[in-house]
């Protein structure tokens, strides 16, 4: 809800509005420009309006795109100065392409933007203060913060991402990128580990040749430093709101779809609607993380720009499809509110259904494999385009190993590194250790191990059978634990002239790894999200993002029982002819799904559970001996070197 | 007045979503770089699939259909200047009129699109006539008494605002009546504001039509559509574009 779009008066009978709908919780952007000047008062009567009516507020405390304010409440002055513009790859100015007006993005690099974004903070920690002290008692009770990844997924070349939506090298490229570049270059390359075995070493890290490694690896630091700036200045207040951490994108600003707008709007025509449903593929198969730990994916669906433009069936599939591709990964989907209430009744009220349904966790996406790459908004190469082609929502692009530790990473039984990834000794440790719990880890060989890493690595692999396979690619296969290390030939890799290359290897990683996806559709057009079901079972999503019949088969690796689930969760999202043979057991399915449907199914499938519970059993097995072992060297001296461990 | 730039209220009003073309020979628009496609988009489907592959690859597909294509720096050069302006309304047309100076196969695919009463106001003769400042308030009308109104503001001939006027200051009673809120919101914004009152039917079924100005102008005679206060001036205006084609 766009609190500074409301006159005062409207703005409380739009409280009561929704509160008569059944509106317990409401979120809402804190414009820039908007807060800066303020004078109403309009965010003090927006949190005291909705404190009597028991709404809670979640306010958007960094800036996003795609806000229905001018420039998206980006400062005029900033942007009237070119020296605070961001730059893309090819050198052209990033346009956030959505009404009330096409804009520039500005660099979160430039000092005079980082000065004035602090004034940005402070004035949201005052105005909130000033709530607290001078307003009614209790009125932030149910009120908390909620930061984002800002502007740093859309430095993107419009170009690149026009022919694949994050392809190429992202991030910013303007003056004042260069200067701090240089520095953390120096700051980074100076610590003990990269000078390893003689002071010079350091300086091969430096060279020209490896510049698009640095510059990833900065953008992501970069990108990280920002966030964990950002929670750590509220983490500081004395408010102490709740602030939670989201990576929030908008697909309607996305600069893959710039030229469509810009031809859409010109011809008064509407705009792609697959593009957007990509794009929302997309949003889910990269995780972001703040200090550690993930951030919840978000999608925002605008009042303002393409979604606006398209037809009810099209907007209730976006909104389906990104509550099921997010909400199952603890995130979820914004939907400006005018929007929502223009959908039917019926609509709204399956959508809530499944939302309260996955937000309890009755059902949840379980990831298979990992990418780790040193950039999470550039290109992960041939490698990530065929694991996710092969898995699609199963896999998961993350720049953070850190991300190995959380739930997620406990359920994946597969990772892949990432050639331009640096790999040090920490992360070497760490990537080893999780592959022995039973897990497959691909890492490629490259320039870019530092000596101890190295040495880790010969460290581990010593008295280990080694293999050497080709399969696409030549690789080295070592046990590791109960799992397996595959080191990869990178610079074949870079070299392959087909993508058959990286296909072949994948197949083979997943099946090193055992992956099978349990579920594809024999027409390419339809997609599937598959769901765990708590308690046991699965819930299958077929979605036609079409605007045709589509007829096909359903294939399931396993002989499976299909029944409803559209029955448990308030009828089915959308009409259709779901899959022939109801109760017989089969592997193959026939159904027609309807244009733009999702439909639901609950899938019996007694042989993948169990063989997941075999891994499981398995995976706590293997890591509750390497904590053991680990907690053994920790407080028994010596033990590490005896001969009997 | 706090009527500033109500974009969906534009686009609801001016905009409305149009249904795919059933033509099959509508024009397909292209962004190229070195030939290669990195957008395409038709009215009558979704073409999308096209990215990556030919302009050629593209024309010998569909021969008989009209491409109408940029390329991608000339597209970067106009987007960067139509920043200056201040609305997207106003950037997409100077993006337009870019483009149709270019390449002038573009103009009748593009500026088609424009609604007419955009079109006759910013884009036809009428602009040399109309003062350089003024406000246009649309009354719609609809089922069971509800009305809409939406007022264009422009000044110095650039629309500068635009969305549902501020009327809380006037009573229920004034605000019926289309005299005294034109009145009130020329007085607030400084313009001679001119209040046209129609049903919404019909100003949906004319927002459908490249051309509707000659039923516009029978329904003026008919005093199916209001003008308030009347002026002749308008109906002039009207009269011309409906039944001359001006």
């Amino acid at each position: 809800m766009n609190y500074w779009e409301f006159r005062p008066t409207a703005l409380v009978e739009r409280l009561d509005t929704l509160v008569q709908q059944g509106v317990t919780e409401v979120v809402s952007f804190i414009p820039w420009q908007v807060i800066e000047g303020d004078i109403q008062h309009l965010l003090s009567k927006f949190l005291h309006a909705a404190a009597e009516r028991s709404i809670s507020v979640h306010l958007i405390a960094s800036p996003e795109l795609g806000l229905s304010t001018p420039s998206s409440g980006i400062p005029k002055d900033l942007l009237a100065r070119q020296d605070c513009l961001a730059v893309h790859a090819d050198g052209g100015q990033v346009v956030s392409p959505a009404a009330p007006n096409f804009h520039a993005v500005p660099s979160l690099h430039a000092p005079e933007l980082q000065k004035r974004f602090q004034n940005y903070l402070s004035r949201i920690d005052h105005v909130l203060g000033d709530v607290q002290k001078r307003g009614s008692s209790g009125v932030l009770d149910r009120v908390s913060l909620v930061l984002t990844g800002s502007f740093w997924k859309y430095y993107r070349s419009p170009k690149m991402s026009s022919l694949a939506a994050f392809g190429g090298l992202a991030g910013d490229f303007s003056g004042a990128v260069g200067l701090q570049l240089r520095s953390r270059i120096e700051s980074r390359f100076a610590q003990p580990e990269f000078a390893d075995p003689t002071p010079a070493s350091a300086n091969r890290w430096k060279v020209k040749g490896l510049e698009h490694v640095n510059r990833r690896w900065f953008m992501q630091d970069a990108e990280d430093q920002f966030r964990a700036r950002n929670s750590q200045f509220f983490g500081r207040r004395s408010l102490s709101l709740p602030v939670g951490q989201v990576e929030l994108f908008t697909p309607e600003v996305d600069p893959s779809l710039l030229y469509s707008q810009i031809i859409a709007l010109g011809a008064g025509s509407r705009p792609g609607f697959a593009a957007l449903s990509g794009l929302v593929d997309e949003a889910a198969s990269r995780r972001a993380e703040v200090e550690g730990v993930a951030a919840a994916p978000w999608v925002h669906w605008t009042g303002n720009a393409a979604f606006a433009s398209l037809l009810d069936s099209e907007k209730q599939f976006l909104i389906l499809k990104s509550i099921l591709l997010l909400a199952s990964q603890g995130g979820g989907v914004l939907v400006d509110s005018d929007e929502w209430f223009t959908l039917s009744e019926g609509f709204r009220r399956r959508a809530d259904a499944l939302s309260r349904s996955l937000a309890v966790g009755d059902y949840r996406l379980r990831q298979r494999a990992f990418y780790l790459n040193s950039h999470l908004w550039s290109s992960g190469g041939d490698l990530w385009q065929e694991l996710k082609g092969r898995l699609g929502s199963l896999s998961r692009m993350i720049a953070s190993d850190d991300l190995l530790r959380g739930d997620e990473g406990m359920d994946a039984d597969l990772l892949v590194v990432d050639p331009t990834v640096i790999l040090t000794r920490s992360r070497m440790v760490h990537l080893l250790t999780w592959t022995r719990a039973g897990r497959v880890t691909a890492i490629p060989r490259s320039l870019l191990y530092t000596e101890s890493a190295r040495s880790e690595l010969v460290r581990m692999c010593q008295g280990a059978e080694r293999m050497d396979l080709h399969m696409g690619l030549p690789f080295e296969l070592y046990p590791m634990g109960e799992g397996k290390l595959v080191v990869y030939d990178a610079h074949a890799l870079e070299k392959a002239e087909s993508s058959e290359t990286g296909l072949q290897f994948i197949q083979s990683l997943l099946g090193l790894a055992g992956i099978k996806n349990p579920c594809t559709t024999s027409d390419s057009r339809l997609e599937v999200v598959g769901l765990e079901r708590r308690g046991g079972g699965r819930g299958i999503f077929v979605l036609n993002p079409s605007t045709r019949l589509v007829e096909a088969d359903l294939l399931f690796a396993n002989e499976v029982r299909i029944g409803d689930l559209g029955e448990q969760l308030g009828r089915e999202l959308q009409a259709g002819d779901g899959p022939s043979g109801d109760a017989v057991a089969s592997q193959r399915f026939h159904l027609a799904a309807p244009p733009c449907g999702v439909m639901p199914m609950e899938v019996m499938d007694c042989e993948w559970e169990d063989e997941l519970e075999r891994r499981q059993a398995m995976r706590v097995m293997e890591e509750t001996q390497i904590a053991a072992v680990s907690a053994a060297a920790t407080e028994l001296a010596g033990w590490e070197t005896s001969t009997w461990n | 007045m706090e009527l500033t730039q109500d974009w969906r209220g534009l686009q609801r009003t001016f905009f409305p979503v149009r249904k795919e073309s059933a033509d099959s020979n509508a024009p397909i628009h292209v962004v190229e770089d070195s030939g290669v496609l990195l957008a395409v988009h038709s009215d009558s489907e979704d073409l999308s699939s096209w990215k990556g592959m030919t302009v050629e690859e593209l024309r010998a597909q569909f021969p008989q259909r009209a491409l109408v294509s940029a390329s991608q720096s000339n597209l970067d050069r106009w987007l960067v200047e139509s920043l200056a302006e201040a609305h997207l309304p106003a950037q997409i047309s100077a993006i337009r009129q870019s483009w149709t100076t270019a390449s002038p196969d573009a103009a009748g695919s593009l500026s088609g699109r424009l609604h007419f009463l955009i079109d006759a106001l910013e884009r036809s003769w009428w602009s040399r006539v109309l003062p350089s400042s003024y406000g246009l308030l649309l009354r719609l009308e609809g089922e069971q008494g509800s009305t809409e109104d939406f007022l264009l503001v422009y000044r110095k001939g650039r629309l500068e605002q635009f969305g549902a006027p501020d009327l809380s200051f006037l009573g229920a009673d004034r605000r019926a009546s289309l005299a005294d809120v034109g009145r009130y919101i020329g007085e607030r914004a400084g313009v001679p504001v001119q209040s046209v009152l129609m049903s919404m039917d019909d100003w949906r079924r004319w927002s459908d039509q490249a051309h509707p100005w000659k039923e516009i102008a029978w329904a003026i005679q008919s005093k199916r559509v209001g003008l308030v206060p009347f002026r002749w001036q308008w109906v002039g205006l009207v009269a011309t574009r409906g039944f001359i084609g001006l």
